[in-house]
């Protein structure tokens, strides 16, 4: 009944790449984003500058944005994880921390340009929200930071391709 | 030759010859051409590449020579876009890995981590 339907989520987490991947190339940001990447299970990239790779953390019910109905409509809050990755030339004597700070600033611009609608994701949501960065540590050989984005949405509690509003 | 001159040319001759575990890579430098250096190359177990991360990746343990033609002199090694182009498994076609760290070196050998 699914086949070539995209679920809710999985739309989202599309609009969300396609922003992402507005970065690649782009002269009006800061950061010039070389590559961004949703990994595959296994030995899918290799860590590189200015890279941004997009995964999942956690989907949680919403209890309190739940609708009765027929069918119910369920909440739920799915968190993204943006990874920016950043390794510089060793010669370069720019702070790591205004690096991360450019790429951070940029992801989260680049990602609500659209002012009045961004938190739906092209319609699929019903609300978004940043959460708190989390910086790397170098010692995995690359530095950067975490910038997390919770994204709530609705659909059909017996059919997870369904949007509600 | 001293002991300290024929260790550091075993480096070359002995520990990175391709005739028993080394094998040729291709080295590109963040600024540079490119060059085929020897290289005995460590495949590890897939990992996470630090705490932050939820995605894993293969880890190599790469040792080359500290020398500019077959391997690579630690004052030119650059950890921020040095990579090594060679095969994630043997037998696969080669794929490029960034050089993420430099986890040991001395004037004969260079140990380096890629990801």
């Amino acid at each position: 009944m699914s086949v070539g339907e995209l679920p809710v989520v999985e739309k989202i987490a599309r609009e969300l790449l396609r922003r992402l991947r507005l970065l690649l190339g782009n002269g009006t940001y800061n950061t010039k984003v070389k590559e961004v990447v949703r990994p595959a299970r296994l030995e899918s990239y290799t860590p590189m500058d200015r890279q941004i790779v997009l995964s999942t953390d956690s989907i949680e019910a919403v209890p309190e944005l739940m609708y009765p109905g027929n069918p119910p409509a369920v909440a739920k809050r799915i968190t993204f994880n943006i990874h920016c990755n950043l390794l510089n030339d060793e010669k370069c004597c720019e702070p790591i921390n205004y690096l991360v700070h450019m790429f951070a600033a940029d992801v989260e611009q680049v990602i609500t340009a659209d002012d009045s609608t961004w938190h739906t994701f092209d319609e699929n949501a019903i609300d978004a929200e940043f959460l708190s960065h989390v910086p790397h540590n170098a010692a995995g050989g690359f530095d950067g930071v975490t910038v997390p984005i919770a994204i709530t949405y609705r659909t059909d509690e017996n059919n997870p391709y369904n949007v509600r509003a | 030759m001293t002991l300290h001159d024929t260790i550091k040319a075993d480096a070359e001759t002995v520990f990175c010859n391709v005739s028993d575990f080394a094998e040729v890579v291709i080295y590109y430098p963040r600024e540079g051409d490119a060059r085929d250096i020897d290289a005995v190359v460590v495949r590890q177990a897939l990992s996470l590449p630090n705490e932050y991360s939820d995605s894993i990746t293969p880890v190599f343990e790469v040792h080359v020579s500290n020398n500019s033609e077959r391997g690579i002199t630690s004052e030119e090694l650059n950890l921020g876009g040095d990579s090594l182009f060679f095969a994630v498994r043997v037998g696969e076609e080669s794929s490029m890995r960034s050089i993420t760290q430099l986890l040991d070196h001395d004037e004969g050998m260079l140990v380096l981590e890629c990801r």
